[in-house]
């Protein structure tokens, strides 16, 4: 606890003007593409990326943090003054913000979601100081077999639990893996799958693949789809009674937001999951479980509690392991990595001063929440206003010229309408973009480290597995994570006809 | 637990169906194997194959041969859920036609915008692109197209050149440009 103590005191002068500047562009922006139906906080970190190139590590890290929490919580207004969730994370603030809103209580409704927002991001950011060090400790003993064990995990893991079939969640992985592969092998400077082109040497830019597979695909998808107006609202303000919530309903936040951070530390539950885990444990302890879905206050500040919380969580395995828990860390790994900072256990012996500069911006970000929610909030509801043509023309823009400054290269835009193309089609048939984009970001750690255990095993890969126990449980949890779905399947089965 | 009435989760699509699926299985296969037979054209000397054939070549090959057994499982899953289908309304909605016409007409025109953004430059480009794009998308009478379009390339090149310091190609404007 008092390296804690050391830590916290260190914290508050590592971030400089122009960090803390990134910090609240970051939550500015990241609440208005929250707000915004269809876009939220992913599609607003893949747009920044490109963005990053031109900063320090720390501001590079701390806009997209503010772009996590501020899209993360602005999915919260859009639920209650629309009654659809402006992100995915948001579906479960809606069933009682909405009737809050329709009752004509939209003000507490938005307030208790953005004091929900605010305890859930201050209690991530708590746990993931406090747990990332002692994690990091355990990890920085890995070999390769146990490095690439947990790889192998987050993948399995994600590419098993995301939405969708369990094979085509793997399919996308391995897809991503290829694409990682694509350039110079990193052991023998071998070419490969360049094309020819020495363009290709340095592998695919992670901004054009990110950019086309989450971005343009996504405005594909929105073009085609009928094309509607937002509704904007009355005039919605700070309830200031809300505030008492948080003495008289303080179990309610706390716990909505451990089982945030508890879920985020898992690879690919995320905040949907978290919100709605949180939701259905608030209405199972609440003495008037009827007023859920009518406009209970409980219900919103569990949604909104856990999924700000689940943020925290999600960072504690990039951070501590090098695996990304979910796609928009997985985005932030490779806003890192860019930077020549690799996340894992080593950060925390390598490179500290980015570490703590990404959990001061975390915690800062966490406060920061709360008086610019409140007090930008007319502003974020006039958002919903532009029209949804003006909308995607500017993501088309920010798409386009934000991956042609990073090299200022062509070659990176057709490798982007490529993408977009490939995220279209994969969207249409069912596959999951995540694992693509974790398969891709993890691929250099799987193929490194499984080449190196490769090597000292010999020929006996068997053999030197099973005399890993640590490696071995790690697979055995990743076997555990790809049954997973078969099992649950086969129990429903039971089940229904039980 | 309640469902919510609506979501956007980008991640979930409708279930495709077995003509899809088939479809994305043979794509699958198709490129697994593809991959598989370009791995034997890289350069790797003997004294580099370590590690019981993992190697520069072994590594891709070994997910190649995975995407392709992989392919063929879904084929077999697409195969199985066709047996199952029953005959019925299949296919998309008949409205969303007019939507893939609107996606294809703005993806065409972003392609030719990047094949003329270095001849024509940035600032002759994009208010062409722009002002299509609003005319597709959001059906815009042409004089606010073009005004929009002015504004949104005014908007951009100012950030982008003084507000980030990159500048964007100039083509016909080289020399004249800002």
């Amino acid at each position: 606890m008092a390296e804690v103590g050391a830590l916290l005191a260190e914290l508050g002068g590592l971030v400089g003007v122009a960090q803390a500047s990134a910090l609240l562009i970051g939550l500015i922006l990241g609440i208005i593409v929250g707000v915004l139906p269809g876009l939220g906080p992913l599609l607003g970190v893949t747009l920044a990326i490109p963005f990053t190139f031109h900063m320090d590590p720390v501001s590079s890290i701390a806009l997209l943090i503010g772009f996590y929490q501020g899209g993360s919580y602005g999915g919260a207004v859009t639920a209650t003054v629309l009654g659809i969730p402006g992100t995915p994370i948001a579906a479960a603030t809606l069933l009682d913000a909405h009737p809050m809103a329709l009752a004509g209580r939209a003000s507490e409704a938005v307030t208790l979601a953005t004091l929900a927002s605010w305890i859930g991001g201050l209690i991530g950011g708590t746990v993931l100081l406090l747990t990332a060090p002692a994690l990091a400790k355990i990890a920085v003993r890995f070999g390769p077999a146990e490095t690439f064990a947990l790889a192998a995990l987050g993948l399995t893991a994600i590419a098993s639990l995301s939405q969708g079939s369990t094979l085509k969640g793997l399919l996308s992985g391995l897809f991503g893996l290829m694409c990682a592969t694509i350039g110079t092998d990193p052991f023998t400077g071998i070419a490969r799958f360049n094309f020819g082109r020495t363009e290709f040497s340095g592998g695919l830019t992670f901004v054009a693949l990110l950019v086309g597979l989450f971005a343009i695909s996504e405005v594909l998808m929105q073009i085609e789809r009928t094309l509607r107006g937002w509704q904007a609202s009355g005039r919605i303000g700070v309830a200031f009674s809300m505030f008492k919530t948080v003495f008289t309903r303080f179990f309610g936040y706390v716990r909505a937001s451990l089982v945030g951070v508890g879920i985020g530390i898992i690879p690919a539950v995320g905040g949907v999951t978290s919100a709605f885990l949180a939701y259905k444990l608030a209405r199972d302890f609440s003495k008037e479980p009827e007023r859920f879905g009518k406009g209970a206050p409980e219900g919103v500040i569990a949604s909104e509690a856990a999924n700000s919380a689940t943020t925290g969580g999600a960072l504690i395995p990039m951070l501590a392991l090098g695996i990304p828990g979910d796609p928009i860390v997985a985005v932030m790994m490779g806003g890192l990595l860019i930077h020549g900072v690799t996340p894992g256990p080593m950060l925390f012996f390598t490179n500290l001063e980015v570490l703590n500069g990404i959990f001061a911006t975390f915690l800062i970000g966490a406060l920061l929440l709360l008086p610019l929610g409140l007090a930008l909030l007319p502003l974020f509801i006039r958002v919903l206003r532009v029209p949804l043509d003006y909308m995607l023309a500017g993501v088309l823009l920010l798409a386009i010229f934000g991956t042609f400054a990073v090299q200022r290269q062509t070659l990176d835009l057709w490798i982007m309408w490529l993408f977009g193309i490939v995220g279209y089609a994969m969207r249409k048939a069912g596959f999951p973009l995540a694992p693509l984009v974790i398969g891709f970001v993890l691929g250099p750690i799987v193929e490194v480290n499984l080449r190196r255990a490769a090597t000292l095993a010999s020929s006996d890969m068997a053999g030197y597995f099973l005399g890993r126990p640590i490696a071995l449980g790690i697979l055995v949890l990743a076997l555990l994570a790809l049954a997973f779905p078969v099992l649950r399947a086969l129990w429903q089965r039971r089940a229904a006809a039980g | 637990m309640t469902e919510p009435p609506a979501r956007t989760d980008p991640e979930a699509e409708p279930a495709a169906d077995w003509r899809t699926d088939l479809a994305a299985s043979l794509v699958s296969m198709g490129l697994g194997a593809w991959l598989f037979w370009q791995t034997f054209s890289f350069n790797v000397t003997a004294s580099e194959r370590v590690g019981g054939g993992i190697d520069a070549a072994g590594y891709p090959r070994l997910l190649a041969g995975l995407t392709v057994l992989l392919g063929i499982a879904l084929a077999g899953r697409a195969l199985w859920k066709w047996r199952r289908a029953r005959p019925g309304p299949g296919g998309d909605a008949a409205g969303q036609g007019g939507g893939r016409v609107r996606a294809a007409l703005s993806f065409a025109v972003l392609l030719l915008y990047t094949l003329l953004l270095e001849p024509l430059g940035f600032l002759v480009a994009t208010p062409l692109a722009v002002g299509a794009l609003l005319r597709i998308v959001g059906g815009r009478g042409a004089l606010h197209a073009a005004a929009a379009a002015i504004a949104f390339t005014a908007a951009i090149f100012v950030f982008f050149r003084y507000g980030v310091n990159i500048v964007l190609p100039e083509g016909l404007l080289r020399g004249i440009s800002p």
